[in-house]
């Protein structure tokens, strides 16, 4: 009984002096825990005969003409990041080719739904749905890959990699802004060419700012399963900002995918 | 014998306060700190409890016990929208909690009316917030709600002394004057014409006004500073003391006096749906933002008129960053977008702290030349979203560097040119997290950090006070809120230093004050006192 007491006695001790007293951080290891920064990726040991150009002209054509290509799953994202701050925008969903998609999105922390079919086109934003009444982009999930082309001779291939379960080949390429916007030919850039010539600021933001881009392309299938692209900018007084821009395509063929009939939202239609 | 009315009473009321101090100032921070080593300490603790209570009081003493511990609870939680809801649920909950309480617990009136006193009182009579502080501290002031909009989380503050009486401004955004919150139950459209104008409006992301909020301590309140009775010249100052920030960027810029949408619902779902051209679109978007503001800037990077105690009209552009040193004019080239601050180097002289793609610790030479005296690689530290505290924390006259990422340094600048790392957070802590080096009351400076629980794997953050001692950094006090934006200084102008900070997503500012009542040691005691009396009064009783 005694022996219970002293032991009981001692683990009440040891339970106050841990609730009493100070804790102490003691330090991690004294290193700097290198970065990824700057590191040289990994180059695959069983290299591709075909380039990367090779493979995203076959990824591009494939999903347009591969009947089982045509209906698949997205989850994207920008999200920037400067000092302690981010932000991000958010697109998920599924695409129905020729025929529509729907969108759960969110622009800087406000959420809503975009939905797309035929030539409707609707609005869920606060509980109720709108109808969309802008001219709407050309419904084509691919615009856009094909203005890498020029630059693929380049892509270095990575080590395979998993995107959802699927085995992927991966290609890399990296320049500055500044050589992204000499060779692009996309349209998307010309605003800003025009700008450049009196403007030695913006330059200089290109010439010191990084964009990496990498694309997955299933090994098998040989579609497009990852998209991502690193954009780092010198931003005023703060550094750099640093923003990643990610899509993700998979489930290609889900049964599981099935657009709305627009009659399930126009009931609820506020206007 | 027949006891005191009276005494009775005051008895449990005296009890109700005993549970509720031990509860919120033992129980809650031990769970929040130690988890399930808390739960192995209280559990036996609790079973001692429950028998050291004579068995035919055991369930009077229970009943009251977590009826107090419930009610306080449940008024805390009462819902806030509407002064009748507010009104109405507390009620309900007084009413539900006291009737079980007198039923099940089979307690007197007197008990029942002590429970439900003391849990209302508890609830009103002070601010909620400083029981996760009152080890140290209580809550001087909590403004309202500074900003009405749908979507900002957190603006940048400061402290400053605007009006030069000694005593220091909080200097914020908000728009809760100027955008009224929108009505609880609006209307719903009826017409064709209401439909179509609230169809529109919500169609589309709507600029919010913001504007700069001074607030400052008043003949005992804290007041806003009306923004029109601050000069023009006070303002551009104001501002330049806000830490750079870009709340919303890319998405929404502000400028004159707004907060304006630079992407729209439609438009930005169809424009990414484009998958292939999302990067080139994200790239447009940023592109056009430095553009502007660039223009407006005059294509400077940054400009900074006083930093630490030699510099002077800093300015970097074009690649170059000018100013003067002592007086002395300097300059060169320089890779570096932002201005950070001054640490005393060990050479005697201020370095100027720099970043750009790398941290850069600039020294001005005799003959006005730059040197990068010391630097910090992305290699070696994430940089783009750390923060960059200079601290004399071993008290040599040199100023070590405080880095809060993942993970946390202090770095001492050595005398050869590199770093050596005094202390870094534990490799598997992604939260810790440096926040300030500054006395809080009248007390040596301190450092003052985010950091999660010892032993939880959630990753709350508290904010807590440190020494750095070689062994490692030793807790002074903690306070159990997640605060971000902490500042330190003296805005009640008694010469000593409170803590200013906001809770993610709130928008109210909290205004700590530093007290000297040990109320830790007096709640251990009047817990060990309260189980004491429980020992006897069963010793006698048997």
């Amino acid at each position: 009984m005694r022996k219970l007491t002293k032991a009981s006695a001692l683990l009440a001790g040891i339970c106050a002096a841990a609730l009493l007293g100070g804790c102490t951080y003691e330090s991690g290891p004294k290193s700097f825990a290198s970065t990824n920064f700057g590191t040289t990726p990994e180059q695959t040991t069983t290299a591709q005969t075909e380039s990367g150009a090779d493979w995203l002209k076959t990824a591009l054509e494939k999903a347009k003409t591969d009947p089982e290509a045509q209906s698949y799953w997205y989850k994207g994202h920008v999200k920037n990041m400067i000092l302690s701050r981010s932000t991000t925008s958010m697109f998920n969903g599924a695409v129905v080719n020729g025929k529509g998609y729907n969108v759960d999105a969110r622009i800087a922390a406000q959420p809503y739904q975009y939905y797309r079919i035929d030539d409707k086109r609707y609005i869920r934003a606060n509980d109720y749905w709108l109808t969309a009444n802008e001219d709407p982009l050309a419904f084509d999930v691919l615009a856009g890959f094909d203005d890498w082309l020029p630059f693929m001779d380049k892509a270095v291939q990575l080590p395979d990699d998993k995107v959802y379960g699927t085995v992927c080949v991966p290609f890399q390429l990296k320049m500055t802004g500044a050589d992204w916007l000499k060779t692009s030919q996309s349209a998307l850039l010309d605003p800003l060419k025009q700008k450049l010539g009196n403007r030695p600021d913006l330059d200089y933001i290109l010439n010191e700012s990084t964009i990496k881009t990498t694309f997955w392309i299933g090994k098998d299938d040989r579609l497009i399963h990852q998209y991502e692209t690193w954009i780092i900018l010198p931003l005023p007084e703060a550094g750099t900002m640093d923003q990643q821009v990610l899509f993700q395509l998979y489930k290609y063929n889900d049964p599981g995918i099935h657009i709305k009939d627009p009659s399930e939202v126009e009931k609820y239609l506020l206007y | 014998m027949r006891r005191n009315p009276i005494l009775t009473t005051v008895g449990w009321a005296l009890y109700a306060i005993a549970l509720l101090l031990i509860y919120h100032l033992l129980i809650k921070p031990a769970f929040l700190d130690l988890t399930w080593i808390a739960l192995l300490v209280f559990l036996p603790l609790l079973a001692f409890c429950y028998y050291v209570v004579h068995p035919k009081e055991r369930r009077q003493v229970l009943a009251f016990t977590i009826a107090v511990l419930l009610l306080d609870r449940a008024l805390t939680r009462v819902d806030v929208k509407t002064t009748a809801a507010l009104l109405i649920g507390g009620a309900i909950a007084i009413i539900v909690i006291a009737l079980l309480a007198k039923w099940y617990g089979r307690l007197n009136w007197k008990a029942v009316g002590s429970l439900v006193i003391v849990a209302l009182l508890a609830n009103v009579t002070f601010n909620r917030d400083t029981l996760a502080a009152l080890s140290h501290f209580t809550v001087k002031y909590e403004s309202d709600r500074l900003y009405n909009g749908q979507w900002v989380d957190y603006f940048p503050m400061a402290l400053y002394d605007v009006d030069h009486d000694g005593k220091q401004e909080i200097i914020t955004y908000g728009n809760a004057e100027e955008l009224p919150l929108p009505e609880e139950a609006a209307k719903k459209p009826e017409t064709e014409e209401e439909k179509k104008a609230l169809a529109d409006k919500l169609l589309h992301l709507q600029p919010e006004p913001v504007s700069l909020y001074v607030l400052t301590w008043r003949d005992g309140k804290m007041v806003r500073m009306p923004n029109d009775q601050i000069p023009a010249e006070t303002m551009t100052v104001l501002k330049q003391q806000l830490p750079t920030d870009y709340p919303g960027f890319p998405y929404y810029t502000m400028k004159d006096g707004q907060l304006v949408p630079n992407v729209q619902r439609q438009p930005y779902a169809e424009a990414m749906l484009q998958v292939g051209t999302a990067p080139y679109r994200a790239f447009m978007l940023d592109m056009d933002n430095i553009a502007n503001q660039l223009e407006e800037n005059d294509g400077s990077m940054d400009l900074r008129r006083q930093m630490g105690s030699k510099y002077k009209d800093l300015h970097i552009k074009g690649g170059m960053l000018t100013g003067t040193y002592d007086g002395k004019p300097f300059g060169g080239t320089t890779k570096a977008t932002k201005l950070m601050t001054t640490m005393m180097l060990p050479d005697g002289s201020e370095g100027l702290v720099t970043m750009g793609e790398h941290l850069s610790v600039l020294k001005v030479e005799a003959d006005g030349t730059l040197t990068e005296a010391y630097t910090l690689t992305r290699k070696e530290a994430e940089l783009a979203t750390g923060e960059f505290i200079p601290a004399d924390i071993d008290h040599d006259k040199v100023d070590e560097l405080l880095i809060a990422g993942k993970p946390s340094y202090i770095l001492k600048p050595k005398a050869d040119g590199t770093w050596e790392i005094l202390w870094a957070s534990a490799e598997n802590d992604k939260s810790f997290r440096f926040s300030n080096f500054a006395s809080v009351g009248a007390g040596q400076p301190e450092i003052i950090a985010k950091a999660k629980s010892w032993v939880s794997t959630t990753d709350s953050r508290y904010l807590s006070g440190y020494n750095y001692t070689p062994d490692g950094l030793e807790e002074n006090w903690r306070i159990y809120l997640p605060l971000i934006n902490v500042q330190v200084g003296d805005v009640d102008g008694d010469k000593q230093n409170e803590i200013v900070a906001t809770i993610y997503n709130t928008h109210r500012v909290l205004v700590f004050k530093p007290h000297n009542v040990p109320v830790l040691t007096l709640t251990i005691i009047l817990f060990i006192g309260l189980l004491g009396y429980g020992v006897v009064r069963r010793v006698r009783h048997a």
